[in-house]
C-alpha cells in the first residue's frame, strides 16, 4: 500500500511509532556503547593490574637469583659451593659449554660481567630455566642453572580472571614460557606471535583487543620483563566473549524491553491517532453526505477549541448558510419572491446569484402581470369601444332610418287605422332599438358621466322591477375623470345591481356614489339573504367586478350576512 | 298667420327629407334651408334668416346642444327646437339650460311637431308632458352647492351634530362607514379643526348648523 492510500490515523500512528522507535533505538545504542566502553576500561584495568603484579613478582624472583649468583665469591674456584638452594646446578668450567654457544662472550672478562639467558627450551623441563654465566678467577667460568618454578605458580594463579582469563610469558622465540590454561602439556611448542607480543618484547606495555595464540579474540594487557639478557613478554588476557558476556546478556534483555516498549508505543500511537482523527472522520462523513446534496441543516458539536474545533465552527456556519440558501431557493421555487436573504459576505456569490435570480423572476412576474393586465385592459377597452360603436350605430344610424320611415308612414298612408297600427309597431321597434343601444352603452354615460348613467339605470329598474333602489349621487358634473373610468364604474355598478336582482332576493337596495378629491367611493347595500363568502363560488358577477376593480387599482370589500350584503368599492381618480 | 321660416339640421338625409316633406304640407311653414352638420348650419345661419331651427343632438362635428348654447347669448333671434333620438332627461335638462325652446323625440307625432314649431315661432317654449316629466325628474338631482361644504358634507355634519353614530349616518345616507369617516375628515380639513367637537363648535360659529 502506498503512503498516499494510508488513512490519516495510520499515517499518524506510523509516524509517532517511527519517531519513538528511532528515539528508543538511538538511546539504547548510545547506552550500550557507553556501557561497553566502561566495561572494556574495567577489564583492561583489571588485566593490567594483574599483569603488573605478576610481572613484579617474577622479576623480583629472577633478580633475587641473579643477586644470589653474583654473591658467590668468584676469586676462589675451590670455594664455589656444589650445591645451592637457589640453583639447580652450579658448574665451574673452563670452557663455555657448547650448548651455550649463543652466549656472547666476546670481551667477557670482568668478574662483574654477567650473562643471564633463558635456556628453558634447552632444559626440556617444565620450569622456566635460566642460565647465568660469569667469569671466575683463573680463567674459569661459573655457570648457574636456576629453575624458576614460582613463575608458573604465579602465572597459574587466576584469581579475578574468570573462566578464560590467564597470564603467560612469551619468550623471544615467540613460544609460551608458561603453562597455558588451554594447552597444559605442549605449551612449549605453542607459538605466540602477535603485534602486542612484539611490542612487549621491545619493552613497551599497553593493552588492546587482539587475537591470542589460539586465534580467539581476547582483551590483552601486555608488558615486558627484562632481567640481564632475558627478555620476556608477560600478557594477561581474558576471552572477549567472557568479558563481554554480561553486556551481551544485557543487550538481549534490553532488546526485549525495547520490543515491549515499542509494542506499547504502537498501541498508544494508534489509540492517540484514532482520538485525533475521530472528529476528522465525522467531518469527512458530513462532507461526503453534503457532496451528495444532503444538507440536513444540523450543526455538529465538537468540544474542541483548536483548528479542528474552528473547522467545525466553519462547517456548521457553512451548513447553516447552505440550509438558509436552500430554504431561500425553495421559497423562490414556490414563487414567493418576497423571501428575504442576507448574503453571508460580499463574496457570497451563490447568495448574490440567488438574489439576482429572485429579482429577475420577480421582475419577470411583475412584467407578466402588468402585461396580463394591459391585455385585459385592452380587451375590455376594445369591447367597450365596440359596444359604443354598435350602440351609436343603432342609435344614430338605425334610429334615424326608422324615424324617417315613421315620417313617411305619417305622410303617405292616408288610412288612419292602418297608419296608426304601423306607427304603433314602429314606435315599439324604435323603443327596442333605443333599449338595445342603451343596454350596450348608454349615451348618457359618455355625455353626462357615470352618475347620471347609474341614475337612469336605477330609474329604469325601479319602474320595471318589484324592488326599490335608492341612489344617492354626490359627484360634481365637472369632475375630471377618464372616459374609461366612467365606463368601468358604470359596469361595476351594473354588475353589482344585477347580482342583487339575480341572487339577493332583496326588497330594498341603497346605492351611493361619492366623489372625493382623489377617489370614487361606490357603496351598495341590500337587505337580501346574503351569502357565505367562504363557501360561495364567486360567480361571474363578482369575479368580473373584482377584475374591473383591480384593473384600475381599486379596492373591493364585500360583507355578507343575514341582514344582507354590502359591497364597498374605492377607485383612485388618476 | 305669417309664414314660419324653418331650417332643418340633421346629418341623415332621409330624415331631413321626411321632415321636410311632412312640414311642406303645411302652407305657412317655409323650409329655408337644411344642414347636415353643425358647420354647415352655422354657415347657413350667417346669411339666412329662420324663425325656428330643428336641430339634432348627435351630429358628426359637434353636439347640437353645445351649438344652441353658442347662439343663446348671440344677437340672432333664432330659436332652437331639439329633435333627437335621445329620450333621457339629462339631455332635456341640458337643452333647456342651453337655451332650447323645445325638445322633441324623433318619433313624435306630426301634430306635436307642428304644435311645437308654432309655439316656439311666437316665442313660447314648448315641452310636452312626457318631456316635462323627464326634465323634472332630473332637475331634482341636479344643482350644486357653492358653499364651503358640499351638500353631502352638510348632511353628514347635521347628522353628526344630532349625535348620530357613524354607522347610523352611513345607513341613513346609503354610504359606507368609511365614506362617512372620509367626509368627516374632509370637513375637518376644510374647517381647519382637529376633532369632531371642534368641528361642531366651528360650524355653529359659521352658522352652518
Amino acid at each position: 500500500m502506498s503512503p498516499k492510500n494510508l488513512n490519516i490515523r495510520n499515517k499518524l500512528a506510523l509516524l509517532m511509532t517511527g519517531l519513538c522507535i528511532s528515539a528508543v533505538l538511538l538511546l539504547a545504542f548510545l547506552f550500550i556503547r557507553q556501557t561497553e566502553s566502561a566495561l572494556k576500561e574495567r577489564v583492561f584495568l583489571q588485566l593490567s593490574s594483574v599483569r603488573q603484579l605478576k610481572a613484579t613478582k617474577i622479576k623480583t624472583e629472577l633478580e633475587e637469583r641473579i643477586a644470589a649468583f653474583l654473591a658467590i665469591d668468584h676469586s676462589d674456584s675451590a670455594r664455589v659451593p656444589r650445591m645451592h638452594p637457589l640453583f639447580a646446578r652450579l658448574i665451574l668450567t673452563d670452557t663455555i659449554p657448547g650448548s651455550f654457544e649463543q652466549w656472547n662472550l666476546t670481551g667477557f672478562r670482568s668478574p662483574t660481567d654477567l650473562q643471564v639467558i633463558d635456556v628453558t627450551p634447552l632444559a626440556m623441563k617444565e620450569p622456566i630455566t635460566v642460565a647465568m654465566l660469569r667469569p671466575m678467577a683463573g680463567g674459569h667460568f661459573l655457570v648457574g642453572i636456576a629453575e624458576l618454578s614460582s613463575p608458573q605458580n604465579i602465572l597459574l594463579e587466576r584469581t579475578g580472571l574468570g573462566e578464560t582469563g590467564e597470564s603467560y610469558l612469551v619468550g623471544e622465540d615467540y613460544t609460551l614460557k608458561s603453562k597455558s590454561r588451554f594447552n597444559n602439556n605442549e605449551f612449549r611448542s605453542v607459538e605466540a606471535k602477535s603485534g602486542v607480543i612484539e611490542k612487549a618484547l621491545r619493552g613497551a606495555s599497553g593493552e588492546g583487543i587482539v587475537e591470542d595464540y589460539r586465534g580467539t579474540p581476547v582483551f590483552s594487557s601486555y608488558g615486558p620483563i627484562n632481567a640481564g639478557d632475558v627478555r620476556w613478554a608477560i600478557l594477561s588476557e581474558i576471552d572477549y566473549d567472557e568479558a563481554m558476556y554480561s553486556i551481551n546478556d544485557f543487550k538481549v534483555k534490553l532488546l526485549y524491553m525495547v520490543l515491549a516498549i515499542l509494542a506499547i508505543i504502537a498501541v498508544a500511537s494508534f489509540g492517540l491517532a484514532s482520538m485525533i482523527v475521530r472528529p476528522i472522520k465525522v467531518m469527512e462523513r458530513k462532507l461526503t453526505t453534503m457532496s451528495n446534496g444532503v444538507i440536513d441543516g444540523v450543526s455538529t458539536q465538537v468540544d474542541q477549541k483548536d483548528e479542528i474545533g474552528r473547522m467545525f465552527e466553519a462547517l456548521n456556519k457553512l451548513v447553516k448558510a447552505l440550509d438558509d440558501t436552500i430554504i431561500y431557493a425553495g421559497q423562490i421555487g414556490k414563487g414567493n419572491f418576497h423571501a428575504e436573504y442576507t448574503p453571508l459576505s460580499d463574496q457570497d456569490k451563490l447568495g448574490t446569484a440567488l438574489i439576482s435570480m429572485r429579482n429577475q423572476l420577480r421582475d419577470f412576474k411583475r412584467k407578466e402581470e402588468r402585461m396580463r393586465r394591459e391585455n385585459q385592459k385592452s380587451v375590455i377597452n376594445g369591447e367597450e369601444k365596440e359596444r359604443t360603436r354598435i350602440s351609436k350605430e343603432l342609435h344614430d344610424g338605425l334610429g334615424p332610418l326608422l324615424t324617417s320611415l315613421r315620417l313617411n308612414i305619417q305622410s303617405e298612408i292616408q288610412h288612419s287605422g292602418t297608419r296608426d297600427a304601423l306607427l304603433h309597431r314602429l314606435d315599439d321597434t324604435i323603443d327596442e332599438v333605443r333599449r338595445i343601444s342603451n343596454n350596450l352603452m348608454p349615451s348618457v354615460l359618455a355625455d353626462f358621466g357615470v352618475g347620471e348613467a347609474i341614475n337612469n339605470l336605477v330609474s329604469d329598474i325601479n319602474s320595471n322591477h318589484d324592488i326599490q333602489i335608492r341612489f344617492k349621487l354626490d359627484m360634481p358634473s365637472t369632475i375630471a375623470m377618464d372616459d374609461a373610468l366612467h365606463i368601468t364604474m358604470y359596469r361595476i355598478a351594473q354588475e353589482s345591481i344585477n347580482n342583487v336582482l339575480k341572487h339577493a332576493h332583496a326588497s330594498e337596495v341603497k346605492i351611493s356614489l361619492t366623489a372625493f378629491e382623489d377617489h370614487l367611493s361606490y357603496f351598495i347595500a341590500d337587505n337580501g339573504h346574503g351569502f357565505d363568502l367562504d363557501k360561495a363560488k364567486f360567480g361571474n358577477g363578482i369575479r368580473n367586478m373584482n377584475e374591473r376593480v383591480s384593473l384600475v387599482n381599486g379596492t373591493l370589500d364585500i360583507r355578507s350576512g343575514d341582514e344582507g350584503t354590502t359591497i364597498e368599492i374605492e377607485i383612485p381618480i388618476a | 298667420m305669417s309664414t314660419i321660416k324653418i331650417i332643418v339640421a340633421d346629418d341623415h338625409q332621409l330624415f331631413r327629407d321626411g321632415i321636410i316633406s311632412l312640414l311642406s304640407k303645411n302652407e305657412h311653414f317655409e323650409i329655408v334651408g337644411q344642414a347636415d352638420s353643425a358647420t354647415s348650419l352655422k354657415q347657413l345661419l350667417e346669411n339666412t334668416f329662420a324663425h325656428v331651427v330643428l336641430i339634432d343632438i348627435s351630429m358628426p362635428d359637434m353636439n347640437g346642444l353645445d351649438l344652441i348654447e353658442e347662439y343663446r347669448s348671440s344677437s340672432s333671434n333664432v330659436k332652437f327646437i331639439v329633435l333627437t333620438m335621445h329620450a333621457e332627461g339629462q339631455y332635456v335638462v341640458k337643452a333647456v339650460r342651453n337655451g332650447a325652446y323645445g325638445y322633441l323625440i324623433k318619433n313624435a307625432n306630426e301634430g306635436e311637431l307642428i304644435d311645437a314649431i308654432e309655439d316656439v315661432a311666437i316665442g313660447k317654449k314648448h315641452f310636452s308632458e312626457e318631456i316635462s316629466s323627464l326634465m323634472i325628474n332630473n332637475m331634482a338631482i341636479q344643482g350644486e352647492s357653492h358653499k364651503k361644504l358640499s351638500e353631502r358634507e352638510m348632511e353628514v355634519l347635521l347628522l353628526v351634530s344630532e349625535g348620530k353614530t357613524t354607522k347610523e349616518i352611513a345607513d341613513q345616507l346609503f354610504v359606507s362607514t368609511r365614506t362617512v369617516e372620509t367626509h368627516r375628515v374632509n370637513m375637518m380639513k376644510k374647517l381647519r379643526v382637529q376633532n369632531t367637537a371642534e368641528l361642531i363648535k366651528k360650524s355653529a360659529k359659521l352658522s352652518l348648523i
